[in-house]
């Protein structure tokens, strides 16, 4: 007679069962297991990317005018978390952890909140005196907060180009000079602290509402945006790598900017000498522009429309089934999101 | 006599009935889970009953929709005095991530008293088997207040 699963039969008989003792035998949940939410009140600096990002609308705050500041309360409603861990995520100050303790039982609603209570103080204002008294003193504002445009740079040029610093307090700082005033800024910012107006050229901070996140300066292309921690700049246009067509090791800016304020700065004394060299090895490959403005390689390009679909101004029209690739000249401000977003690289800045 | 034994007994193996009220199958799967081998909690005493009207404990998942709303209420109301309503994950106690969606009726407290909530989204086996011995805790409370 044959019994072929007679051995593993008998070893079974006499094996532990695989049940699991759970009341019995404490379990640990895995490593990396999404339970119970800790809030660090200390650390939130109540941007409210956690209450924007999250699905099951778990995440909530109360305000209370306290004398100090105003005092938050942030709350997390377990009993509608999905435990997807965006809101940790998205946390940049790392207020929001995820424990392993899951156990979640509760005979009151009550007992699946998890809130944590600070104190935001007001913002430090640097210049208080006489900003109210006179409008006309708004154009003597400092640069951190209304910067005047860049060809009113341009037209005070006897004045020194001003290195400019970070801000001590967390708050952003503008860079003139950078700036195209693309507003992609003012779209990322979570607690709608900045207005950009592109007309105007204007880059306006509302220092009650700004929470020193750093997106501002996260999204911007063309590192206009100084957060705590970088190096001061002096408000020239950004250094630029040398296109690939010509692969002249030093950086050139470009080459009309530099030549309408000589001698603003050391750097743009060396940018004209430099930047017609990036011109005299032409070859057959396609030239970047010299007014900042794109131009598409339409041996590379793949009519993807990615490039008109990341641009802030709206003025890039592609069309995919005619082959076509349109600039708007008027609306393009030169901030070189179609050509970072170019999977193809089919588009030079 | 036997009034004691019955007392007893009935506290130690209570019955579950278990509603789906349009959940999403995560947390039915980890009932499931519950109830088979692995976690076995019918070695506790928690056994599946075949109708609501043996049952001690209704397990309700999912967000209640529009069209479960009715047929969660009626089966509810043929458990017999004492019950206890345990909500499985975060759907049933708020809706979760079908919050304010037009075929949403939840949360299930504005319809019944809900004697415990598990949450997690699903929640771990284990805090399925916390839960439901919590609820029969309370179920004997119930049976000794009826009296």
């Amino acid at each position: 007679m044959d019994l072929p699963f007679i051995k593993e039969a008998i070893s079974q008989l006499f094996s532990k069962p695989s049940t699991a003792m759970y009341p019995a035998v404490p379990s640990e949940a895995a490593e990396n297991y999404r339970g119970r939410i800790v809030f660090h009140p200390d650390k939130c600096i109540n941007c409210m990317m956690c209450e924007r990002v999250c699905s099951g609308n778990a995440i909530s705050h109360t305000v209370e005018k306290t004398d100090e500041g105003d005092k938050v309360t942030r709350t997390f409603y377990l009993g509608s978390c999905t435990f997807c861990a965006t809101c940790m995520d998205f946390c940049g100050h790392g207020a929001i952890e995820f424990t392993r303790d899951y156990h979640m039982i509760a005979t009151k609603e009550e007992d699946l909140m998890v809130s944590g209570t600070f104190i935001k103080k007001p913002p430090v204002r640097k210049a208080p005196p006489a900003k109210p008294a006179a409008p006309a003193a708004s154009a003597k504002e400092p640069a951190a907060v209304t910067c005047e445009t860049i060809a009113a740079e341009e037209g005070k040029a006897a004045a020194p180009a001003a290195m400019i610093a970070p801000r001590d307090d967390g708050k952003p700082v503008q860079v003139p000079a950078r700036c195209v005033y693309c507003t992609l800024c003012a779209k990322k910012c979570p607690a709608g602290a900045l207005t950009v107006d592109r007309a105007a050229k204007t880059w306006t901070l509302d220092e009650d509402l700004c929470v020193g996140c750093g997106t501002c300066a996260e999204a911007c292309t063309k590192k206009a945006i100084l957060m705590p921690g970088d190096e001061p700049v002096a408000n020239v246009p950004a250094p630029k790598p040398a296109p690939k067509a010509a692969p002249a090791a030093a950086p050139a800016a470009p080459a009309p900017k530099a030549e309408e304020k000589p001698a603003e700065e050391p750097k743009a004394e060396e940018k004209p000498v430099e930047a017609p060299k990036a011109e005299e090895k032409p070859a057959e490959a396609l030239q970047p522009r010299d007014d900042g403005k794109p131009v598409q390689d339409p041996s590379k390009c793949v009519y993807c429309t990615i490039c008109a679909k990341k641009c802030p101004a709206g003025a890039l029209t592609v069309d995919r089934a005619a082959k076509t690739w349109t600039l708007d000249e008027d609306l393009c401000v030169g901030c070189g999101t179609c050509a970072e977003s170019c999977p193809k690289k089919a588009i030079l800045i | 006599m036997f009034k004691k034994l019955i007392e007893e007994s009935t506290g130690k193996s209570p019955w579950l009935f278990h509603i789906n009220a349009g959940s999403c199958n995560g947390c039915d799967i980890e009932l499931v889970a519950v109830l088979t081998p692995r976690y076995d909690a019918e070695r506790l005493g928690f056994k599946l009953a075949g109708s609501p009207r043996q049952a001690d404990i209704v397990v309700v998942t999912g967000p209640i929709t529009a069209q479960s709303l009715p047929r969660v209420l009626r089966t509810i109301e043929q458990v017999p005095e004492p019950r206890c309503i345990v909500t499985m994950g975060s759907c049933p106690q708020s809706g979760n991530v079908f919050r304010g969606s037009y075929s949403i009726c939840g949360p299930l407290s504005k319809y019944v008293h809900v004697d415990v909530d598990v949450a997690g989204c699903t929640p771990k086996p284990e805090a399925v088997i916390d839960g439901l011995a919590l609820a029969t805790k309370i179920l004997q409370q119930k049976r000794r207040e009826m009296k």
